[in-house]
């Protein structure tokens, strides 16, 4: 074992030195052997040498000092095995052996491959005309008096400078952070970001009317408020910038809790609501003009007869939870 | 003016002015001291919340008064106390014995004699002179003399009709005959010289019960009043379905028009505009018939509605945009949850006149009324892409089965015509 590997972070970014002639010196001042800019490092701050049977390392700064794994070094020589954090005032490396293994090659996907539809242009191109589309959709089903078209486009327009206002922010995050402007899947997940509250907005209203609920409705709702944003940005950090799940979740997780915490909040509410009284009747009011449904269609007199023991037995409980609360 | 009026009236009927003048003050000192103010008062202040007149029947210590006089206390008898006070300045408590929430009327009993009891008469002829006693506007006692003008129909609420002014703080004294016996109690007025009548005979119903029950106390108010309720609902209803109720025609569909003759019914549609993409009309009807319980507490009352929409120029999915919208029936009125539970509602699909329906039934019971409640029905036209139609029927204080049993009839009564 003749050689030792410096590998340094700064901002982010690894780099390796190699160390070959030695004793080496590290340090800010220019006659170092490994220069290292940080400001809390002294101009000579550490020495590292080779023994027969090893390495030795000497802290040689009286300002910030060294330590090594977590332990300060005295001014005194002392052996050095490998691998091993060192700590250079604020300045953090690792000493490791040149046989060291590396970690595997993340393998990148297929990018503008059909399926990969975050980073394909046509599947972004494509996101942003369904989005476009829903809006438009969205707001002449909701008006039923006849309007102009350019109503409908004004109303379209403000969504699609939104949406690209998030695509420039999301883009300008993996610049700085990745050197990338990565334009593509940020405008795709822009307009996902966009179009899947409305189309989850329809399927809930779809299946309030099927199953005569409004569960679905309900449900759909609240996870597009939680899961939406973390999904989109747990979908973007893995693909575009290859960063591990596990730590792609965490990331979402913190960037949205502010989020999180404003919709928690807003559900509590809610649900205090609904749990006390009100005087207005809370049933299933969703109608469709497509009439898909799994309840079946009763002779009125049935109905009112199952709806008779159904409502018996109900207000029966809600009489024996006012007397518990009285 | 006024006095060219007084004039007049002085010389066109100077002889039956004098008798009527001498029979008026007769009257009054035969009757004043049987006559008091009874008042509601709250226990921790000793101030009054509210005030009406009370009379002495059947009994020297039994007398007679509106519910409404007395209603504060009975929705608050730890809160408040029952009070008389004499025209001679003498105050002294007073227990409740038994009520009739139907028709206003409330029995009260002193601790001691209060005078002697007026008798009860059956209602004269109609136009003959009748006297009301009380004590308006808290200003001291007073006699008004109107006239007997009928019995209202059992469809309107049965009461006498007086062309007198009775005024505030009447309410509960005694309507006299001629003769100076009790054909009915002040109950109500409204506008000019037009006041409400109850007559005597619903007091007799009360005072037999009581006779029979030793003039003790009715034990659970709040069970007399819902039992009252609900046989006052059934009684409702069972004329109501009994009646010819006669079509209209609302869309496509013949429906009932006016169940009875208490009903009102409104036109409410939209008023169409030139460029309208879909049409709308809206009827509603009311019994405008509520029993008086409490300040913010009314019941009796029938609702019902029809709603139709149509369409020629909208693809379904914007029309049913619109006609979802219309899809939303409530009851309007001030309870609270120590009032009512919340609404338990049923929704399911029924077949009516060979049409879909989406229909729901809401119901929520009172909670001091035992087996009082609200009825909600909704029934709403589904499967045709281009029309709409919604019926809501809302009954409040009312049994349960009989609500049901009306709004079967209604909905089975339905036709349709393509």
């Amino acid at each position: 074992m003749e050689k030792l590997i410096l590998e340094t972070t700064q901002r982010g970014v690894k780099s390796y030195h190699k160390l070959e002639k030695f004793p080496v010196i590290i340090g800010r001042g220019f006659d170092s052997d490994v220069i290292i800019s940080d400001v809390t490092v002294s101009p000579t701050h550490l020495k590292i040498d080779r023994l027969e049977d090893g390495f030795e390392i000497q802290n040689l700064s009286s300002e910030n000092g060294t330590k090594l794994n977590d332990v300060p070094l005295s001014e005194s020589p002392q052996s050095l095995s490998i691998p091993a954090e060192v700590r250079l005032g604020d300045f953090k490396g690792r000493i490791l052996s040149p046989t060291a293994e590396v970690a595997p090659t993340r393998i990148k996907s297929a990018s503008n491959g059909w399926f990969s539809f975050l980073s394909n242009p046509y599947w972004a191109g494509f996101f942003v005309i369904i989005t476009a589309i829903a809006i438009a959709a969205g707001k002449y089903i909701s008006t039923p008096v006849s309007q102009d078209s350019l109503m409908y486009l004004s109303k379209v327009l403000p969504a699609m400078l939104l949406m690209l206002a998030l695509a420039l922010l999301i883009a300008s995050v993996s610049r700085l952070s990745a050197h990338r402007w990565a334009f593509v899947p940020a405008l795709s997940i822009a307009s996902l970001f966009l179009l899947l509250p409305l189309v989850f907005e329809y399927i809930g209203q779809f299946l309030d009317y099927l199953l005569t609920t409004d569960w679905p409705s309900t449900i759909l709702k609240h996870s597009t408020e939680f899961l939406l944003l973390p999904i989109l940005l747990i979908l973007y950090l893995t693909r575009v910038h290859y960063i591990r799940v596990i730590s792609a979740i965490g990331i979402a997780v913190l960037v949205t809790m502010p989020v999180t915490a404003f919709f928690i909040s807003d559900m509590v509410d809610q649900m205090s609501n609904r749990s006390g009284f009100t005087p207005m009747p809370n049933y299933n009011k969703s109608l469709s003009s497509l009439d898909i449904r799994l309840k079946k269609t009763m002779e009125v007199s049935d109905f009112l007869e199952q709806s008779e023991s159904v409502l018996n037995e109900k207000v029966e409980k809600l009489l024996e939870q006012a007397r518990d609360q009285y | 003016m006024i006095r060219y009026i007084l004039l007049l009236v002085l010389f066109s009927s100077v002889t039956q002015v004098a008798v009527a003048l001498t029979d008026t003050s007769s009257i009054y000192e035969e009757v004043e001291s049987s006559v008091y103010q009874i008042r509601v008062i709250n226990n921790e202040t000793g101030k009054k919340v509210a005030i009406g007149s009370g009379f002495v029947v059947q009994q020297d210590n039994i007398l007679a008064t509106n519910y409404h006089v007395v209603s504060e206390y009975v929705n608050g008898s730890d809160v408040f106390k029952l009070e008389y006070l004499s025209t001679d300045g003498e105050t002294g408590p007073l227990e409740l014995l038994d009520l009739d929430v139907i028709h206003d009327l409330a029995v009260v009993k002193s601790t001691k004699p209060m005078g002697k009891p007026l008798e009860i008469s059956a209602v004269p002829e109609k136009g003959a002179r009748l006297y009301s006693l009380g004590n308006p506007l808290d200003l001291g006692f007073s006699i008004v003399t109107g006239t007997n003008n009928g019995i209202m129909t059992q469809d309107q609420d049965g009461n006498i009709l007086f062309s007198g002014n009775l005024n505030g703080g009447m309410s509960g004294g005694p309507a006299l005959d001629e003769s100076g016996k009790v054909i009915g109690v002040n109950v109500a007025t409204q506008g000019n010289a037009l006041g409400f009548l109850v007559p005597a005979k619903y007091l007799s119903v009360i005072l037999d019960r009581l006779a029979d029950n030793d003039f003790l106390p009715v034990k659970d108010r709040f069970a007399r009043i819902s039992e009252q309720l609900i046989a006052n609902s059934e009684r409702t209803i069972e004329r109501l379905s009994g009646n010819d109720w006669g079509t209209t025609q609302i869309g496509k569909f013949l429906v009932p028009a006016e169940l009875d003759k208490s009903m009102r019914c409104w036109d409410l549609s939209r008023v169409p505009k030139k460029d309208d993409l879909f049409r709308s009309f809206l009827t509603q009807c009311s019994n405008q018939k509520n029993t008086y319980l409490s300040k913010n507490l009314s019941l009796g009352m029938i609702n019902y509605e029809y709603v139709w929409m149509d369409t020629e120029k909208l693809i379904p999915a914007r029309f049913y945009t619109r006609y979802e919208k219309m899809n939303s029936s409530f009851i309007e009125s001030d309870v609270d949850k120590s009032d009512v539970t919340n609404f338990a509602c049923h929704t399911g699909f029924t077949k009516t006149a060979g049409q879909d329906f989406k229909t729901t039934v809401c119901r929520r019971d009172y909670l001091k009324y035992k087996g009082l409640s609200d009825m909600l029905f909704s029934t709403v036209l589904v499967g045709h892409p281009a029309e709409g139609g919604v019926f809501n029927l809302d009954v409040t204080g009312t049994n349960h089965k009989a609500a049901y049993g009306l709004f079967k009839k209604m909905v089975e009564s339905f036709q349709w015509k393509n």
